[in-house]
């Protein structure tokens, strides 16, 4: 079968190759998109002092770490039964 | 002046580094003034083959971002090596493997009994699809390709990567080898008071709230400083954060995990046996801390498998 | 792995180590011939750097032998290496390094026959953990093994 292949995907986050088989008509039989990158943030982040993780993970994406960095100190909040202060009392 | 012709490119990354680029605001008309961009995969729609047809030596400068750490990502950075004139290292991971070389220190559940690992070949109903080897192993760039300059950071902050635009642009540019940062270690620019460094106790950055205009290690809270090379403008300091050290080692030192070891157990003042335990048991993850950003430089490199 | 021959780096304080490992040569004792010794003026000269250079280097155990806590030459050099070591030792543990790679004693200037001891002890122990190298990785054409 004929193949059609994309490679890199552009203009996102992230790596991604797109193969595209054709059949005799030339239509599309099926399509596949493969990610060729793996860093295994599930697996390194275990181990790791639970405060640090919002320091870490917003390295998942440089272009929305503050996502990461948001979900992981609600997390430590959660583990830690704590509330974030009010504005007014914040330290800074 | 003809245009330079400029390649960004990133490999085990996560597009930070990329988006620092795009955080010199209005100055990127500058870059798109002074150069021809040639490969962008986050902004711009070239493909590898692009690359592939350009002549030896015809991209001037590749900012190459992002740990080596699967066979794609290692040919392509041996083609942009092979297709550039210079190679900046731009970012902690490409310079020292970064956040991704933290896969080194070993997980309580690095269990993988069925032996399941990414496949080079799969067949699918249509033919067949290829995956890059997948590497145990976390590469720098200079581990993989030859590379001139070193922009450390993560992400590098906007002032140095606006130093390289100006060398591009002028066209005077450090000598070969180059660290695009400080000579000196964090603490040299680092503002805080700094009286005498003897400790009793080390704290979780969470257990004190620190004093603001105080040296961190001297209210018992581990910040990289001393082990890390300075010219980020200490800014996690300045946000009454301790250092973690993405700038990498200072001049003249090649371990900084080592390094930072040494200088916190210098300063931790006991001397009987109880004191030394329970100084262990209070840096719970001396590895995952002291190496955050350096570990495929370091001596050791990896893991022993 | 019957013919593995470890190979040992040992570094030895001035004052007490070196001369308690002279003084087992002096004596004619039997023992393992495994350690490389460099001599230190004080065992709070280790920094950290040195023990990994030499597992870089090839060495698959180190030994580290300073002055009994309160008798260091320089009166807290050795409360200094007990301190970093100790930490060292967990740091390694989390980089996949045995415990019994590294290790740490107290040998005075007439403990001649104790360090002969430790060596054999030692070189027994490594033997048994074969060699340091790493067996397979994988990591294109730059990986070290």
């Amino acid at each position: 079968m004929k193949k059609v292949t994309i490679d890199p995907i552009t203009r996102l986050e992230g790596h991604g190759r797109i193969e595209i088989f054709l059949d005799e008509a030339g239509n599309v039989a099926n399509a596949y998109l493969q990610i060729p990158e793996l860093r295994g943030f599930e697996k390194f982040c275990e181990g790791r002092p639970v405060e640090e993780l919002p320091r870490i993970t917003p390295r998942i994406c440089g272009v929305c770490p503050e996502a990461h960095h948001l979900a992981s100190t609600k997390a430590a909040d959660a583990v830690y039964h704590v509330d974030a202060p009010p504005r007014e009392e914040a330290p800074l | 002046m003809p245009k330079l012709k400029l390649a960004l490119y990133w490999a085990a990354s996560c597009g930070g580094c990329d988006v620092a680029v795009l955080d010199i605001n209005e100055k990127i008309l500058d870059v798109a003034a002074l150069a021809d961009i040639v490969l962008w995969p986050i902004a711009m729609d070239f493909k590898y083959h692009h690359v592939e047809a350009m002549d030896d030596k015809s991209i001037d400068v590749c900012l190459f971002n992002g740990a080596v750490r699967n066979s794609e990502q290692e040919e392509i950075a041996k083609l942009l090596r092979a297709k550039s004139k210079i190679m900046v290292a731009f970012g902690a991971c490409a310079c020292f493997g970064g956040i991704p070389a933290l896969a080194y220190v070993e997980a309580p559940t690095n269990d993988n009994p069925e032996r399941t690992f990414p496949q080079t070949q799969t067949k699918v109903k249509e033919g067949e699809l290829e995956l890059p080897e997948f590497f145990d192993t976390v590469h720098a760039l200079n581990q993989v390709v030859g590379v001139e300059y070193y922009l450390p950071g993560c992400p590098p902050p906007v002032e140095l990567i606006l130093k390289v635009v100006d060398a591009l642009a002028t066209g005077q540019l450090p000598p070969v080898g180059s660290v695009i940062a400080s000579d000196k270690a964090l603490c040299d620019e680092c503002l805080r008071t700094k009286e005498e460094k003897r400790i009793t106790k080390i704290y979780r950055p969470h257990q004190i709230i620190p004093d603001p205009q105080r040296c961190f290690l001297e209210q018992g809270l581990i910040c990289l400083g001393p082990a890390t090379r300075g010219g980020c403008g200490q800014r996690c300091i300045k946000a009454n954060m301790p250092c973690r050290g993405c700038f990498g080692p200072p001049p003249g030192v090649v371990d900084q995990g080592a390094k930072m070891l040494s200088a916190v157990a210098s300063i931790y003042d006991v001397s009987d046996e109880e004191g030394i335990i329970r100084m262990v048991e209070e840096i719970v993850d001396p590895a995952g801390t002291f190496y955050r950003f350096a570990m495929s430089t370091s001596l050791l490199e990896r893991k022993r498998t | 792995m019957d013919d593995f021959e470890p190979k040992i780096v040992g570094f030895l304080c001035n004052w007490c180590s070196y001369a308690g490992a002279d003084l087992a040569g002096t004596s004619r004792m039997k023992y393992a011939p495994n350690v490389r010794v460099v001599r230190v003026m004080c065992s709070g000269r280790m920094d950290p750097t040195f023990v990994l250079k030499a597992f870089q280097r090839g060495a698959d155990g180190v030994l580290i032998c300073g002055c009994h806590p309160g008798d260091c030459h320089y009166m807290e050099g050795n409360y200094k290496t007990a301190r970093r070591i100790s930490l060292l030792k967990r740091m390694l543990a989390q980089l996949g390094i045995e415990d019994e790679r590294l290790r740490l004693e107290w040998v005075s200037a007439s403990e001649g026959e104790r360090f002969a001891r430790i060596v054999d002890d030692m070189t027994k122990q490594i033997k048994e953990l074969g060699p340091f190298a790493k067996q397979k990785v994988s990591g294109g054409q730059h990986a070290k093994a």
